[in-house]
Parts: structure tokens; C-alpha cells; sequence
């Protein structure tokens, strides 16, 4: 079951809802719970054990990092001053100490389940070329869907609990329910416990307006997903599986139309994922936000997958560059490269680590890593040229200059895409040097696009899809919500939009025969 | 907003949709079972524009039944007249849909079924999913919306297609299949699905009210076929007072796994074909009380349509 396939929109969801409605609002978690956990085995079967033991260490994790701190605030009031501080060591100590071991715990398990085979295969590599006689055994495991999404989830909680962010939770449902909520299981949001936690666990009543933006939001994120993400998958397929065969125009092309493609199917789930939670009363935060109206790669992972950037920023960013060593090294930075070159050394080191870690969470491949560096790479030279770039005689504020960045930051978004979708980073520079190398318009021109799966009625049909959700995306940049201006008009023009949207999903999509739906990209990861 | 005129509201925005879907699904539904109307498994819906009551025998099954058997050479060798509505990957669900349709026309005497597509997968969704084709056909033929015409808004449904194949799938290519255990005998029996078991009553039900015998028919194959699926299928038939006809058993069709087959013992080509229907042909007279309808004037077009088929396998 994925979450734009008919049997969640139409059955499961509707099903949920009905069970949720006639429940008491006191035992209505339970059916989300329930039904998060059918949903989770109806993808992953039993793996469901490595959510439970997540769920049942972080709740233990969580209360015993609370009595050490209760523990602590009864001993401090009892000492006098001078001692305090030492109480307050020693318990930073033992906490640390136990959260590291929980982190350890969870991001370990993540890396044996999802990295075992990747790092098996290379360090045999390593062994090969060095001529050592000798081979590691190869590991490859069953991954449960969701788990570099959860795993996140608990590593936040934990880390929470031990700033003091939050109390540590009692109710072991409750922490249930936030680590596994079906709608936001498989692809995220990441969300933080003190986003969703408690509403997820009070079982509002159906309120007529949430359900409706809920439904309105899913057939939104299918508009996309079903007509645009799925449509494009044919081609997609054909030009990166056997890239030798095209000019670099061509494969330019599918860059461009990967980039499409994977922003519509992602953002399209994520809005399903949100209506979803919506229709039971649950805010979650946004994951997108306009992302190809950005003006800088940083800016653009300000708008793309928002939750997993400001993850990395409050878990390893800002950890890394308060931590003892760094802190050092910026105020010896500030002493010899200046207020700003000064901290920029420790900060690129942070940067770094982060963005090895984006690269790595994606998957077990070179290509993530690759992919990680690439924008680190660029946030770097953003960040080297930032004083220079001030300082050149540029109209900033111009719409042109504007248009430019723009434009500039997604034709390198376009090519960082492009090695992410590539089989392997081989691949991902042999097409590459093919764009650089054999550029041609010929094949776009000569018809010979048209012969790869898609005709020109489908090519008509992504361009007026994208348009229209390009006129939405400038509409939401200036502040005016659709479903909002949509609900304010009489029930003929509502109506009437809902209509054409539900009968643009069921002509125009990509499903049956000839079209092979795309597999939830984030999913995979 | 009260609860009352939230559900008033709701069901009548589902009825406009119903009705709306109704209306387009009008609109795309093929207007003719040809492949320039835009019909899918036109070989197959040929049957939709035979002649009122002229098949006797219909088969239905996925690709090893229009690989397997020709309507023709039955035709020719014995003047029993047959259609085979086989399908690629053919679900249950979709030969119970073939034979309803064929039976708004037809009165068959004989429904064969191979057996292949018995055990096959099926689910939930894809019950859904075939269902609301049915239903809707909008959901089958919504990419027909590139060569929607006018016409589709006002032009009345009318089949003249003419499949002089009847359904069978000629192909001459040769890919020889290793033979290796194909035919190696073991205890073990293949599971069928309980949903693949409720559509076969609700097929035998089918045939029942119509008054229709239904067999079970194995057709060579080295790749679909195993000794466990035979045993499966033998108590099938025993518990339901079945025929069955395993092919895969029958020394004297001499099917030659070097040049009767198309794709490695997958499925049979021509030569394998005219084997398989030489033996269904004897055994259908033989055994169904069917008539040789050769001289009958109301079945000339099958003459006509046996002179193109000799054009068509000379080529």
C-alpha cells in the first residue's frame, strides 16, 4: 500500500476515518495507533519489531533520562552553591553518556540494516586493490519501510529530552503513535515530538473544514504524483537505464525532467501525507516551500525537504559547531582570517559533516555521498564569494539579477538531480561529460523525443500541469492560500473545481495500461 | 456546519460525481471493438461481433490459451466453431467478464478453460481496480482522451470488428526450449488461491444457469506447467465433477520442444499449435455432442473466413 494508490485514499484512509469517528474521543489514538501498525505491516510484515524496539527504548530512554534530571534538581536544592555545579557535571556526564549510547544504539541498527552491503562490497574493493588475501563477508538485510524516517524521529526525542526541549513522555502510546503515524510513516515529514505528539494523541473530532482542506490537499499532491511524476517515468527510465544511446541534449533533457519528476512525486506525497493528517485535526509541518523560486543552494535547502534540513542544522550542525573543538578553532579563525573567514572555518567543517550525512542518509551508494559533497561544494563557494559578490557594482534588488539566480540555482539543482537518479556515479559522470561533450538540440528537435515513450499529447499535457502548479507556487510565494480564495466562493464555482480536478486526475493520469507508476522515491530511502 | 447537512451535502456531491463518471465514461468507451476505435485485446473482444449464437465452444484463459488452440483448423478438421477470449496475464475476474459478455450474444455449448490462469495472483486491489473498470470504463480507456473525437459524444455503441483468427495468436517463431524435469512427478500439490477459487464457482455457476459444460484444459508449456499444478488440478476437477485435459500428459500430440515453441517452452508457436488443436479438435468431437456446422448456411462467413486464414499461415 503507498499513499497514492487508490487503496489508501479510498479504503484505508476512509476506513481509518470511519473507525476514528465512532470511537470515543478518549480510545481515539488507539485506532491511529492500530492502524498505523497495520499499515507498517502491510509493507514490512514482521520487520514491525525494529519500530517496536525503537519505540519501547526511546520511551525508556526518555524516562530514564528524566529521573537522572528530577534527581539532579532535588540534589541541587539541597547543596549549597559551590557544589551545584559540580552536581550538574556529573549528571551532564551520565546523561550525555546514556544519550550517546541511545544514538549509537539507533543510528547503528540504521547502518547495519542500510549500509552493511554498501560498506561489505567497498572495503573488499579496498582489500582487492591492495592485494591483501582477504574477503569480508557481504551483508545485505530486510529494511523496515520508514526507518531512516523514525530513526530521526526517536534521535530527536532523545536529544529533546536531554536539552530539557520537552519532558520526557510517560504514556508509551502516545510515543507509540508519534513514531508510527501511518501517513507521514513511509516518506516523512520528520517531525519533532513537540509538533505532533500531543495532538496525535487527543483524538479531536472531525472538524467539516480540516477534512475538507485534508481532502483537497490529497487531490492536489495526486494531481501531481498521478498526471506529472508517473506520466514522466517512462522516459526517465529509458534514457538513465541506457544513456550510451542519447546525445547530451537528450540526456540534459532528462535531467531537467528527473528534477521535475522527483519534486512532483515527492511533494505530491507529502501533500497527501499532510491532508491525511489534516482530515484527523494534525498540523504537520511543511516539507516544501516553493523551492525553485530559490535564489542560492542554501536557500534552496531552506525549501526542500525542510524537515530533514533542519534536522541535520539542530542535530549536527549547531551540536558540532558549540562543541569544545570548534569553538577553539573559530575564536582562533577570528584571531587570524577575521570576523567573518574566521568562524566560516569551523562552520565548513560542521557544513561538511552535514552534508556527508545528507548525502549518506539518501542511500548506500557513491552517488549519495557524491550528491551530498556536490551541494556542500556549492554552499561553500556561496559562502567563500558572499564578501566579493557585495561588493561588485550589482543591482541585487533587480528582477533580472533575481531571474538570473533563479535560474542558475536550479540548472545546478537540475545537475546534482542527475547524479542522484543515475544507476551509479559512473554513470552519473559519463552523462554528464555527455552534456558537457555531445550538447546537441537535434533529437529535441527532430522528433526523436517523441519516440521515447511519451507523445507529444503527453508532453502538452506536463507542460499545462506544470504551469498550473507554477501559477499556484506564485501565488502561495505571495501569500494568497488557494483553498482558502477557493472556499469563499459559492458552492457552484467550488463545486465545479473540485469536479475538474478529480476528473483532471482520472482522465489525464498516468495509470493502467502503458504507464508504470513511479515507486515513492523517498521511501526507498 | 450541522452533521445533518454536512451528510446531505456529501451524498449529493457523490451522486453528481456518479453521474458525471457515467457520463464520461459514455464518452470513452470504444464505440466499435476494432483497434482504431481504441478497444484494448481487440483479438479477444472480436467475440463481440460474431454472429448471434455461432460459437459453440469458448476458451478463455491468459496467453497459453490463444498460443495454444487456432479456431480454425477446429473448424476446418471437424466444422466446430470456437473463440478464444484469451488475454495476456488473463485474471479470473476478467475471463468470468468475457464470458458474461459472450453470453449476451452467444449460447456456447463448451466454456474451456486453461489452467495457467488459476494460479495466478491476485488481490484486493486488483478486484477494485477490475471492478470499477467494469463498472466505469472511463478507468480502462481514460487514455483515449488523445484521440477523443466528437463523434465519441453521440455515436452508438456497434461492434463490427472481424477477427478471422478468432482470438489465436500465430506466431512462427522458433526459440527451443531445454527440457529438463518438466515432466518430473512429485507429491507435492500447488496451492490455489481462495480467490482464484471463488471466481471458478462463480464461472461454474455461470455455466450452470446457462446450461454450459465447463472443462479444465492444461496446454504444453515447460515453463508454466509442473507435476504439482496437475495434481492440484486433478482434485480440483474431482471435487467439482469437472473434465479435465492435461495436454503436458498426452504422449500423441509429440509436442517437440526444439521447434514447437515460440519463447523457450514459455509458450508454443504454430507448429505447436496445430498439434495441441488437432488433439482439442478429436477430443471435442469425440467427446461434447457438438455439431459439424460445415454446411450450415448460416455459418458461410466461417468458410470465408478459413480461406483468409490459409492466406495468413502460407505467409
Amino acid at each position: 500500500m503507498q499513499y497514492c494508490e487508490p487503496i489508501y485514499f479510498l479504503i484505508f484512509l476512509p476506513l481509518v476515518m470511519l473507525f476514528y469517528h465512532f470511537t470515543s474521543q478518549k480510545h481515539r489514538w488507539k485506532v491511529l495507533l492500530i492502524s498505523s501498525y497495520i499499515f507498517f505491516f502491510s509493507i514490512s510484515h514482521y520487520l514491525l519489531i525494529y519500530l517496536l524496539l525503537s519505540t519501547f527504548s526511546i520511551h525508556h530512554i526518555g524516562l530514564w533520562l528524566s529521573s537522572l534530571q528530577k534527581e539532579r534538581d532535588l540534589l541541587v536544592k539541597e547543596v549549597e552553591r559551590k557544589q551545584r555545579k559540580e552536581i550538574k557535571k556529573q549528571y551532564q556526564k551520565k546523561q550525555r553518556f546514556i544519550l550517546a549510547g541511545a544514538v549509537v544504539l539507533h543510528v547503528g541498527l540504521l547502518a547495519v540494516l542500510k549500509y552493511a552491503g554498501f560498506f561489505g562490497t567497498n572495503v573488499n574493493v579496498l582489500l582487492n586493490m591492495l592485494h591483501i588475501p582477504f574477503q569480508m563477508p557481504v551483508y545485505s538485510f530486510m529494511i523496515p519501510i520508514g526507518i531512516s524516517f523514525y530513526t530521526l524521529q526517536a534521535v530527536s526525542y532523545m536529544t529533546d529530552v536531554y536539552r530539557g526541549a520537552i519532558l520526557a513522555d510517560q504514556n508509551l502510546g502516545r510515543l507509540a503513535l508519534f513514531m508510527s503515524f501511518f501517513p507521514q510513516i513511509m516518506e516523512g515529514p520528520i517531525c519533532r515530538y513537540s509538533q505532533t505528539a500531543m495532538s496525535l494523541y487527543e483524538g479531536q473530532p472531525f472538524n467539516y473544514q480540516s477534512v475538507k482542506f485534508g481532502v483537497q490537499r490529497i487531490a492536489f499532491g495526486l494531481m501531481k504524483k498521478i498526471i506529472i511524476a508517473d506520466r514522466l517515468n517512462i522516459l526517465i527510465k529509458l534514457i538513465f537505464d541506457d544513456y550510451m544511446k542519447y546525445d547530451g541534449g537528450i540526456i540534459a533533457f532528462s535531467a531537467i525532467c528527473y528534477t521535475c519528476q522527483l519534486y512532483m512525486e515527492f511533494s505530491g506525497t507529502i501533500d497527501v501525507v499532510i491532508g491525511s493528517a489534516e482530515i484527523f485535526g494534525v498540523q504537520m509541518p511543511e516539507n516544501f516551500r516553493q523551492p525553485f523560486f530559490s535564489k542560492s543552494i542554501s536557500e534552496f535547502w531552506t525549501r526542500w525537504h525542510i524537515t530533514l534540513g533542519t534536522w541535520f542544522k539542530d542535530y549536527i550542525y549547531y551540536p558540532l559547531s558549540l562543541s569544545h573543538p570548534l569553538r577553539r578553532l573559530t575564536a582562533f579563525g577570528r584571531k587570524h582570517l577575521g570576523n567573518y573567514y574566521g568562524p566560516l572555518l569551523a562552520g565548513t567543517i560542521a557544513l561538511f559533516c552535514v552534508w556527508f550525512c545528507n548525502g549518506i542518509w539518501h542511500g548506500s551508494a557513491w552517488s549519495y555521498i557524491f550528491f551530498g559533497l556536490y551541494h556542500f561544494s556549492f554552499i561553500l563557494l556561496g559562502n567563500l564569494f558572499q564578501p566579493l559578490i557585495h561588493k561588485l557594482p550589482i543591482h541585487r534588488e533587480h528582477w533580472l539579477y533575481k531571474g538570473f539566480q533563479i535560474i542558475r540555482t536550479s540548472i545546478i539543482v537540475c545537475i546534482g538531480e542527475l547524479f542522484f537518479r543515475a544507476n551509479s556515479l559512473t554513470d552519473g559522470i559519463a552523462m554528464f561529460k555527455k552534456i558537457v561533450n555531445d550538447f546537441t538540440l537535434d533529437s529535441l528537435t527532430n522528433g526523436q523525443i517523441f519516440q521515447m515513450g511519451l507523445d507529444k499529447h503527453d508532453f502538452l499535457i506536463i507542460a499545462i500541469m506544470v504551469l498550473i502548479i507554477f501559477f499556484i507556487s506564485i501565488a502561495r510565494e505571495r501569500g494568497v492560500h488557494i483553498r482558502e480564495y477557493i472556499s469563499q466562493k459559492n458552492i457552484v464555482v467550488r463545486w465545479t473545481i473540485y469536479y475538474a480536478v478529480i476528473f483532471m486526475i482520472i482522465v489525464f493520469g498516468a495509470y493502467g495500461v502503458g504507464y508504470i507508476p513511479v515507486d515513492p522515491i523517498y521511501a526507498g530511502f | 456546519m450541522k452533521l445533518n447537512k454536512i451528510i446531505l451535502k456529501g451524498i449529493i456531491f457523490v451522486a453528481i460525481f456518479g453521474v458525471l463518471l457515467m457520463g464520461f465514461s459514455y464518452v470513452f468507451e470504444p464505440k466499435n471493438n476494432t483497434k482504431e476505435a481504441g478497444m484494448r485485446q481487440v483479438s479477444a473482444k472480436g467475440i463481440l461481433s460474431e454472429k448471434e449464437n455461432t460459437i459453440d465452444v469458448l476458451v478463455i484463459g491468459d496467453s497459453e490459451s490463444y498460443s495454444s488452440i487456432s479456431p480454425m483448423q477446429i473448424w476446418n478438421e471437424h466444422g466446430i466453431t470456437s473463440y478464444v477470449c484469451g488475454t495476456p496475464k488473463q485474471s479470473l475476474h476478467d475471463s468470468y467478464k468475457f464470458l458474461s459478455d459472450c453470453l449476451k450474444t452467444q449460447k456456447p455449448k463448451v466454456v474451456i478453460m486453461e489452467t495457467n490462469a488459476l494460479f495466478r495472483k491476485y488481490s484486493l486491489e486488483k478486484y477494485f481496480s477490475a471492478k470499477a473498470e467494469d463498472i466505469f470504463p472511463i478507468f480502462e480507456y481514460h487514455n483515449r482522451w488523445k484521440k477523443l473525437k466528437l463523434e465519441d459524444l453521440t455515436t452508438q455503441i456497434h461492434y463490427t470488428g472481424d477477427e478471422t483468427l478468432k482470438g489465436f495468436h500465430l506466431s512462427k517463431k522458433v526459440k527451443p526450449a531445454q527440457v529438463k524435469n518438466y515432466k518430473k512427478k512429485t507429491e507435492e500439490v500447488k496451492n490455489i488461491s481462495k480467490w482464484n477459487l471463488y471466481y471458478l464457482d462463480c464461472l461454474l455457476k455461470l455455466c450452470q444457469d446457462n446450461d454450459i459444460e465447463f472443462m479444465l484444459l492444461s496446454t504444453p508449456s515447460t515453463k508454466n506447467w509442473n507435476y504439482a499444478k496437475h495434481n492440484r488440478l486433478e482434485q480440483l476437477s474431482q471435487d467439482k465433477n469437472i473434465d479435465f485435459l492435461d495436454m503436458n500428459l498426452v504422449d500423441q500430440i509429440h509436442i517437440d520442444w526444439n521447434k514447437d515453441t515460440r519463447d523457450k517452452g514459455d509458450h508454443l508457436n504454430y507448429a505447436g499449435a496445430q498439434k495441441v488443436t488437432e488433439y482439442l479438435g478429436q477430443y471435442l468431437s469425440q467427446n461434447k455432442q457438438l455439431k459439424n456446422h460445415k454446411q450450415d448456411s448460416y455459418y458461410a462467413k466461417w468458410n470465408d473466413d478459413y480461406l483468409k486464414y490459409q492466406k495468413m499461415i502460407k505467409k
